[in-house]
């Protein structure tokens, strides 16, 4: 299970200039790890996820989604496959929690691509448990437009899981999600500390059950200590990918990143890094 | 673990399946006297009197004659107007992601109504006859036109500017108003009358054949919308968003424009603009039912029939003898709505 990308670019052209937002990316992705994107604003890490996401479309190099090309593949077996966390999202209808999530968790009931011969789980026996697991039980009957930010951005992660909740699980135990994706722009925002835990914990629990996560995140503290495999954008191109251990270094974050770093060291010997405000 | 799965086991979940068969009911069960009220109550000679005194002992011709042919096609048209104005106002809702959304705001009508007035005015010297066919064809025309145009206008990367919506709606509405007030400048004084009474909406003196053929548009338009309602749930989290659980966004764009243009245009070319159906009956259906699509549509058509039912009732009545233009009616009653939409909308990052 991998997502390949090849001599990846992508050009816009404004009135008669171009701009390069991605420049020959030469990366992969594998399922079952947590792949972090980090880089200065406009350094290409939405743009990237907008094209592994096939949101646009127009790219050049290839995107190989294993092995088969993305433009290949219909948005239907996409959409059950990998679900997205946007950035921004506004709504102006009166949705309940429930019927928001429920929206998710539709398409895995639904699609005409999963076998509906075995179908042993109950719709509202599968939304109360993912309801449970994001913590959004106590206000499932609420409006979607009464929620803070932070609540709605649980709600929409809560929504992207139950799109690509395999069907067939056992209740007690966490399911295979061995084939599916989940990309996440910026998912903390908003959140409080408690559920920015809760959430990794929740993401790393389903990485370990075959799920592939690939975020962009802001915050060191959490990318450092969630991440499997790190990449590093600048200006659009891939200015350090690794292993955390490889691109977590003074200088490739001081230079990728261009910020003033402060170095400190556990008690149990980890290394950290914080940003230097003033 | 345990003791909080007991206690959710007793949640009962607002999903999917529960279709609100009460809600539908009651409609239902509405529409029967409405339907009567409009029949009969509030005409003299042939009144609420008459008509219990010849149910026991049977009609007369004339009564009959009047009964099928002047008062029935009446209400029918009522309802299904009714009805299909509802359901373009839900899908254009659905479509600008946004409850604010309505025929008559956004302009479809006024330029639907432009295109009719100007064949009604013009036509008149290119054929001898202008028939109702190119009436309505060529408000459908504009209708379509004026929608593709604000939706192009307000769409900003797969989000609804709502600030850009409505004010593109009142440009278009000023530019179609002028349109048409300029081709009523010209009219003889004839048409000029016709012209008038029908802008500002009625419901009556329509043939079967009219009728006949608005039903089918709504009947037919109603039935594709309401077999994307699944799209209509999607889509209003955003177009990226619905095209990320798999649903089809190009073409449901193209069919909600084209449906909702086209219900939209054959009830202003058959009866003029009634304006706000749209915009009262889907969010009175929402505050009721909530914002699933699966039954607001359906409710809405419902709930939309038996509205302009009883409006048109009422503006037969509430001045008698004289008669009140339904659209003037819907008018008084929707603008103030509409107010009272704008004050009370919640503000936030989420009502835009």
């Amino acid at each position: 299970m991998s997502i390949r990308c090849e001599n990846l670019s992508y050009v816009v052209s404004d009135k008669n200039a171009q701009r390069m937002l991605l420049v020959q990316i030469d990366s992969e992705f594998q399922g079952g790890k947590i792949h972090v994107i980090l880089g200065q604003n406009g350094a290409g890490k939405s743009t990237l996820l907008k094209v592994l996401s096939r949101e646009i479309e127009g790219f050049q190099g290839n995107v190989l989604w294993n092995g088969k090309p993305l433009e290949q593949k219909s948005l239907q077996s996409l959409a059950i496959e990998r679900a997205v966390v946007e950035q921004k999202s506004s709504l102006a209808f009166d949705f309940t929690v429930c019927q928001f999530v429920s929206l998710g968790l539709e398409v895995q009931f639904s699609s005409e691509l999963l076998d509906t011969y075995h179908r042993p789980v109950d719709f509202e026996q599968r939304l109360r448990q993912i309801l449970r697991t994001c913590d959004l039980l106590s206000f499932a009957e609420r409006s979607v437009l009464s929620l803070s930010g932070g609540e709605f951005q649980r709600v929409q992660i809560a929504r992207a899981i139950a799109q690509i909740w395999p069907l067939e699980f056992d209740e007690q135990s966490t399911p295979d999600f061995s084939g599916r994706w989940l990309f996440l722009d910026e998912w903390n925002s908003g959140l409080d500390i408690a559920h920015q835990q809760c959430f990794a914990s929740l993401l790393r629990t389903w990485a370990e059950a075959g799920l592939g996560v690939i975020m962009v995140v802001h915050e060191l503290p959490l990318a450092m200590q969630l991440a499997d495999e790190v990449m590093l954008l600048k200006n659009g191109q891939v200015f350090a990918q690794g292993r955390p251990d490889d691109v977590f270094t003074d200088s490739v974050l001081g230079e990728g990143l261009q910020m003033q770093l402060q170095q400190l060291t556990t008690e149990t010997g980890q290394k950290v890094f914080l940003p230097k405000y003033i | 673990m345990h003791s909080s799965d007991s206690n959710t086991k007793s949640l009962q979940l607002s999903t999917s399946s529960n279709f609100p068969k009460r809600h539908f009911g009651v409609l239902l069960l509405l529409c029967i006297p409405a339907v009567f009220i409009h029949l009969v109550v509030g005409y003299e000679g042939f009144g609420y009197q008459a008509f219990s005194l010849g149910l026991q002992q049977g009609f007369s011709e004339s009564q009959l004659f009047v009964l099928y042919e002047l008062r029935l096609p009446r209400t029918v048209i009522a309802m299904i107007v009714g009805a299909g104005l509802a359901v373009a106002g839900v899908a254009l809702q659905a479509l600008f992601r946004n409850p604010l959304a309505e025929p008559g705001l956004i302009g479809v009508s006024s330029s639907a109504a432009f295109g009719a007035v100007m064949i009604m005015v013009i036509g008149g010297a290119l054929w001898s006859q202008v028939s109702h066919w190119q009436v309505a064809m060529s408000a459908f025309v504009f209708g379509i036109a004026s929608t593709l145009l604000i939706y192009r206008l307000a769409e900003r990367s797969g989000q609804t500017d709502v600030a850009l919506m409505l004010l593109a709606g009142v440009a278009v509405n000023a530019l179609m108003g002028a349109g048409t007030q300029m081709m009523m400048s010209i009219a003889d004084l004839i048409e000029l009358r016709n012209v008038t009474f029908w802008l500002m909406g009625s419901l009556a003196n329509l043939s079967w054949s009219s009728v006949a053929w608005v039903s089918v548009v709504v009947a037919v338009s109603t039935i594709f919308l309401w077999r994307m309602v699944r799209d209509m749930n999607a889509f209003v989290l955003g177009e990226s968003s619905a095209r990320f659980m798999g649903y089809n966004t190009q073409r449901f764009k193209w069919q909600v424009i084209f449906f909702s243009a086209l219900m939209v245009s054959s009830a202003v070319a058959f009866v003029g603009v009634i304006g706000f159906v749209g915009l009262v009956v889907p969010h009175i259906v929402r505050l009721w039912v909530g914002a699933d699509h699966r039954w607001v549509l359906p409710l809405s058509a419902l709930a939309g029939a038996l509205l302009l039912v009883l409006a048109d009732w009422f503006a037969r009545v509430l001045i008698y003898p004289l008669e009140l233009p339904i659209g003037l009616l819907m008018a008084f009653l929707g603008a103030p709505f509409f107010l009272w939409m704008l004050l009370k909308r919640r503000h936030g990052r989420f009502s835009a």
